[in-house]
C-alpha cells in the first residue's frame, strides 16, 4: 500500500484493492450496534402503537383497516396506549444510561461528528441531489465516518430524539397544564414525522442501495473492510490508520472534603423537603421493592399483612422513595463518570481476613442493619439526616445510639478492618 | 413560591415521583462524591481513621436545617407542613443501638451499600442483600415476634421545638457548636490513627 | 340498538340544584367542576317577551359530536350501542382538546386525576335506574330515555311538541338533550350562552401546517425511495463497486 494514500485519496491499484479488501476495519462499537438495533426494536413498536393510537377524524393518517389489525392484535385500545408507554419509558431510560455512562466514549465523539459539518458534507449532497435527481455523473468529496445524507438524518434524530421523549412523558403522565400537553400532542406528531421523512431514505440507503450493503453488515458486526472504509469514508479511513480516534484518558478526581460534601447534601436535603415536604431516604427503597416482589408471588396476603400491607398502597413501586433510589442510581454512575472513575467489580475488605470472609461480614451487617431500620422505622437517610435536620427527638437519639453501638461493635469487630 | 411545593401547589403524584428522581439525582451524586462508595471510607469513623461519615451528617444538618429555618421564618415555607417521622424513642435509639453494630460490621448503610453496589462493589451488593434479608426476616415475623417493637416510647411531640418548647434557631446554634467543637477534635483523632 | 337522551321541561323546573348535588354526589367532581348544572337566566329580552329561567346543562350527546374528532386518541367516541358520547380513561392523556372543542363547555379536565370528564347519562348505572339528577328532581323536569323506542315515555314527551335543542344555524351538533317549554326561555338561553364553535391554535397549526407537511414529506420520501428501487432493479444488479 502506498503513502500517498494517507495523504489523499487517490485511486487504487488493484493489488491495493485486494490488499484492502481482504482487510477489516472497526467501525462501530458494541454498545453502538446494540443501540441501534434496539432503537430500530423501539421505533417499530413505538410507530406501529402510535399510528394506531392516532385514529380520530382529524388527526389519523393511516387507514382504518390498519388500526383495526392492531387492535386485534392488543386486545384493547387501552393496552395499545400502555404498551406504547412502556416501550417508550424503558427507551428513555436506556437512552439516559447510555447518555450518563456512554457520554465521553461514545456520545460526545459521536455527537461531534455529526454535527461538525464540512464542506465535503455539503458536497456529497449536492452530488447525490445531482446523481439522482439530474441524473449526472458525479464525484463524491472523502467523507468522515458517517457520510453527508447520514449526518443529516442523525442531526435530525439527534435533535428530535430529547424533544420526542420530553413531549411523550408529559402527555403520557398529564405533566403541567392541559394547554401545554395539546402543544405537546403536535410537536410530538411533528418530530416523529421528521424523523419518518428520514427514515425511509435510512432504510432504503441501507437495505437496498448495493453500494452501501457493506456498511449494512458493519452495523451488525461492527466491521467493514478497509476498501469499503476507503471509498465511503476516507477521512474516517486515514483517521483510523493514523490511530488519530483514540479518546484521551482524564486523571480521576479526587473525593470532595467533607465539609463541601456535607453543603452539598445539606442543600439537597432542604431542597428535598422545600420541594416535596419529605426527607430523603434509602431503607424505603429496599423495603417497597421487597413488598413489590414478595407481593408479586402472593399479592393478597401481603396486602393483608400486618405490617407489609402498609407499605402496599395503591402500588408499592409507585412510591417517593423508589423513584429516589432510582434517581440515586443515576445520580452515582453519573458522579462517577463527571469524576472520571472506572466502573470495575471489587472487594474491598481488611487485611486480615478474606473475600469469602468480607463478602460473609457484609451479609450479616446486611441483616442486622436491615433489620434496625424497621425497628427505628427509617436508617442514616431518614432518620438521621431528615430528622436530624428537623431536630426529631427519635432522629437525634438513632443518631446517637447509632454512634454507640458502632463504637461497641467495632471494639469486637475490629479485627475485620484493621 | 411557598413550599413544601407539593403540598401547597397540589401536585400530582406523578410529578412528585419525578421530582424524588430529580432529588435522588443529587443525593446519589452528593454521596458518591463525600467517597461513600467506599466500605472503608465509611466503616472508618468507628476504626476512628477517617471521619468522614460524622462530618459530611453534621454538616449537612447544620447546613439544611439553616435553610429550613431561614425559609420558614421569612414565610416561605410551611414547617407544619413537612413530614416527620413519629417519635417512637426506645425503638429509636434500640434500633440505632442495632444498626451502629451492623454498620460497623458491613461498612455500610443501606443508602450508601446502593451506591458502592452500582460502582461494581461486592462487599456493597452482599451487604444489599443482607439489608433485603434483614427486612425480610422482619416483615415475616412481625406478625409473631416482633410485633410492637418498632412503637416503643411514644411521645406525640414530632420535634425537639415543640418537645421543650425552644426555637428551632437554639437548637441549630446548639449544633453548629457541637460541630465546632467536635471538628478539630476528630481531626486530631483520625491523624493519631492515620492508616 | 338504542339512541338515549333527555328531555328537560323548563316549565317544570324551579332552578332549585338538586341535580347539581346528586350528579356532584354520584361522581364525586371536585369542588368547582360540576358534570351538570343550574344556571340562573334573566332578565333577558327575548323580541317582546322579558324571561327568567333556568339553564339545566350537561352534555348534549350529539349526533355528530364536535368532540369526537378532536380527540387525538379516540378516547372520546359515541358509542354505537347507546349513542351516549364517552371517554375511555385509559386513552385519554388530559390535552383538553374536546374540552375546547365542545360547543357547551360540558367538559372539564379533572384537576385530581388529570383526565376529562363529562355527563355520561350516569352509564354504569345504565338499565337499571334512572341517572342521578333524573332521579333526584323534586319535580320530574328531567325526563331520560330511548329516544328510538316510540313508545318510550321520552318519545310521547317529545312528541307533546313545544321541545327544542340548543343549537343555532351555524352550529347544530344534533344535541340529544331536548328542551321543553316556550320556545322564548330556549332563545334567552341561546342568548345568553350561545353555543361556541372553537378552534385550538395548535390544532389548526397540525392541521392546517404540520399534518400536510408530515404526510406529505413522509409519503414523498417514502415513494422517492419506492422510485429508486424500482430504477435500480430495472437496471439490473450492479456490483457494489462504485468506482470513480
Amino acid at each position: 500500500m502506498r503513502n500517498e494514500l494517507l495523504e489523499k485519496y487517490l485511486p487504487l491499484t488493484p493489488e491495493e484493492k485486494e490488499e484492502l479488501k481482504s482487510k477489516k476495519i472497526k467501525k462501530h462499537d458494541v454498545a453502538t450496534v446494540f443501540l441501534h438495533w434496539f432503537n430500530m426494536l423501539v421505533w417499530l413498536t413505538e410507530l406501529i402503537t402510535g399510528a394506531a393510537l392516532i385514529v380520530s377524524l382529524n388527526y389519523a393518517f393511516m387507514p382504518k383497516f390498519f388500526t383495526k389489525i392492531v387492535s386485534d392484535i392488543y386486545g384493547t385500545r387501552g393496552n395499545i396506549i400502555r404498551t406504547h408507554i412502556f416501550v417508550g419509558v424503558l427507551w428513555a431510560i436506556v437512552l439516559t444510561l447510555y447518555a450518563l455512562f456512554g457520554w465521553r466514549r461514545y456520545l460526545k465523539p459521536t455527537l461531534k461528528e455529526i454535527f461538525g459539518i464540512t464542506k465535503d458534507d455539503i458536497g456529497w449532497l449536492k452530488a447525490k441531489f445531482e446523481e439522482v435527481v439530474l441524473g449526472k455523473k458525479v464525484h463524491y468529496p472523502p467523507q468522515d465516518a458517517y457520510n453527508g445524507g447520514q449526518k443529516l438524518f442523525a442531526q435530525v434524530v439527534a435533535l428530535m430524539v430529547p424533544v420526542i421523549i420530553i413531549t411523550g412523558f408529559i402527555m403520557a403522565f398529564h405533566l403541567l397544564s392541559p394547554s401545554l400537553i395539546r402543544w405537546a400532542i403536535i410537536i410530538h406528531f411533528g418530530a416523529v414525522g421528521l424523523v419518518v421523512m428520514g427514515l425511509s431514505v435510512h432504510i432504503y440507503m441501507a437495505l437496498l442501495y448495493p453500494p452501501e450493503q457493506e456498511g449494512f453488515f458493519g452495523m451488525i458486526h461492527g466491521y467493514v473492510s478497509e476498501y469499503f472504509a476507503y471509498h465511503h469514508h476516507y477521512k474516517f479511513w486515514r483517521k483510523k490508520k493514523k490511530g488519530l480516534d483514540k479518546p484521551e484518558e482524564l486523571p480521576p478526581k479526587k473525593d470532595l472534603p467533607p465539609i463541601k460534601a456535607g453543603i452539598f447534601l445539606g442543600i439537597v436535603l432542604f431542597f428535598s423537603f422545600y420541594l416535596t415536604g419529605f426527607g430523603l431516604g434509602s431503607s424505603g427503597f429496599v423495603q417497597r421493592t421487597l413488598v413489590a416482589i414478595l407481593g408479586a408471588f402472593a399479592p393478597e396476603s401481603v396486602k393483608n399483612h400486618s405490617y407489609m400491607g402498609h407499605y402496599w398502597g395503591v402500588y408499592p413501586l409507585w412510591n417517593f422513595l423508589v423513584f429516589m433510589g432510582l434517581g440515586v442510581i443515576a445520580g452515582t454512575l453519573f458522579a462517577m463518570f463527571l469524576a472520571h472513575h472506572k466502573f470495575r467489580f471489587r472487594i474491598e475488605r481488611g487485611e486480615k481476613i478474606n473475600d469469602f470472609q468480607r463478602l460473609v461480614y457484609a451479609v450479616i451487617g446486611g441483616i442486622i442493619v436491615g433489620f434496625a431500620t424497621r425497628v427505628a422505622g427509617g436508617c442514616t437517610s431518614s432518620m438521621a439526616l431528615s430528622g436530624g435536620s428537623v431536630f426529631s427527638p427519635g432522629g437525634w437519639l438513632f443518631m446517637i445510639f447509632l454512634f454507640i453501638g458502632g463504637y461497641l461493635g467495632a471494639f469486637f469487630f475490629r479485627r475485620l478492618w484493621k | 413560591m411557598i413550599g413544601p411545593l407539593y403540598k401547597v401547589l397540589g401536585w400530582s403524584h406523578g410529578t412528585l415521583l419525578i421530582f424524588a428522581v430529580i432529588i435522588g439525582f443529587f443525593f446519589g451524586y452528593a454521596l458518591y462524591r463525600s467517597g461513600f462508595y467506599s466500605a472503608k471510607k465509611l466503616a472508618g469513623v468507628f476504626y476512628l481513621y477517617d471521619f468522614a461519615v460524622y462530618k459530611v451528617i453534621f454538616f449537612a444538618i447544620v447546613v439544611a436545617s439553616l435553610l429550613l429555618w431561614f425559609f420558614s421564618s421569612i414565610g416561605l415555607l410551611k414547617f407544619e407542613l413537612l413530614s416527620f417521622h413519629p417519635s417512637y424513642l426506645w425503638s429509636a435509639a434500640i434500633g440505632g443501638f442495632i444498626f451502629g453494630i451492623g454498620f460497623s460490621i458491613g461498612g455500610f448503610c443501606p443508602g450508601t451499600s446502593l451506591v458502592s453496589a452500582v460502582t461494581g462493589s461486592f462487599d456493597a451488593i452482599a451487604f444489599f442483600v443482607g439489608v433485603y434479608l434483614g427486612i425480610a426476616i422482619w416483615d415475616l415475623g412481625y406478625p409473631f415476634i416482633f410485633k410492637g417493637l418498632n412503637h416503643l416510647g411514644k411521645i406525640e411531640a414530632k420535634t425537639m421545638m415543640e418537645l421543650w418548647g425552644i426555637p428551632y434557631i437554639i437548637l441549630i446554634a446548639i449544633a453548629i457548636v457541637i460541630v465546632i467543637v467536635t471538628f478539630p477534635l476528630v481531626d486530631k483523632i483520625e491523624k493519631k490513627n492515620k492508616i | 340498538m338504542a339512541k338515549y337522551g333527555m328531555v328537560i321541561d323548563l316549565d317544570r323546573c324551579v332552578g332549585c340544584q338538586a341535580c347539581m348535588v346528586a350528579c356532584k354526589a354520584q361522581w364525586q367532581t371536585p369542588e368547582d367542576y360540576f358534570r351538570t348544572w343550574v344556571k340562573h337566566i334573566g332578565p333577558v329580552q327575548v323580541k317582546d317577551e322579558m324571561v327568567f329561567t333556568s339553564y339545566v346543562g350537561q352534555c348534549n350527546h350529539c349526533d355528530n359530536p364536535p368532540c369526537v374528532p378532536a380527540c387525538p386518541t379516540q378516547a372520546t367516541f359515541k358509542d354505537t350501542e347507546t349513542g351516549i358520547v364517552l371517554v375511555d380513561y385509559d386513552l385519554c392523556i388530559g390535552c383538553g382538546y374536546c374540552v375546547e372543542a365542545c360547543p357547551y363547555d360540558a367538559r372539564f379536565i379533572n384537576p385530581v386525576t388529570k383526565k376529562v370528564e363529562k355527563c355520561d347519562f350516569c352509564f354504569p348505572r345504565l338499565g337499571e335506574e334512572d341517572p342521578a339528577c333524573v332521579k333526584t328532581c323534586i319535580v320530574s323536569a328531567k325526563v331520560f330515555g330511548d329516544l328510538e323506542n316510540k313508545d318510550s315515555y321520552i318519545s310521547k314527551k317529545i312528541s307533546e311538541g313545544n321541545t327544542y335543542v340548543i343549537a343555532t344555524k351555524e352550529i347544530n351538533p344534533g344535541p340529544n338533550v331536548y328542551y321543553k317549554g316556550r320556545r322564548s326561555k330556549v332563545e334567552a338561553i341561546i342568548k345568553t350562552y350561545p353555543p361556541k364553535k372553537k378552534d385550538t391554535l395548535p390544532a389548526k397549526i397540525w392541521s392546517n401546517i404540520l399534518r400536510p407537511f408530515v404526510i406529505l414529506g413522509a409519503g414523498a420520501t417514502f415513494i422517492g425511495s419506492l422510485v429508486a428501487f424500482l430504477f435500480q432493479i430495472n437496471q439490473g444488479e450492479k456490483e457494489g463497486e462504485d468506482e470513480e
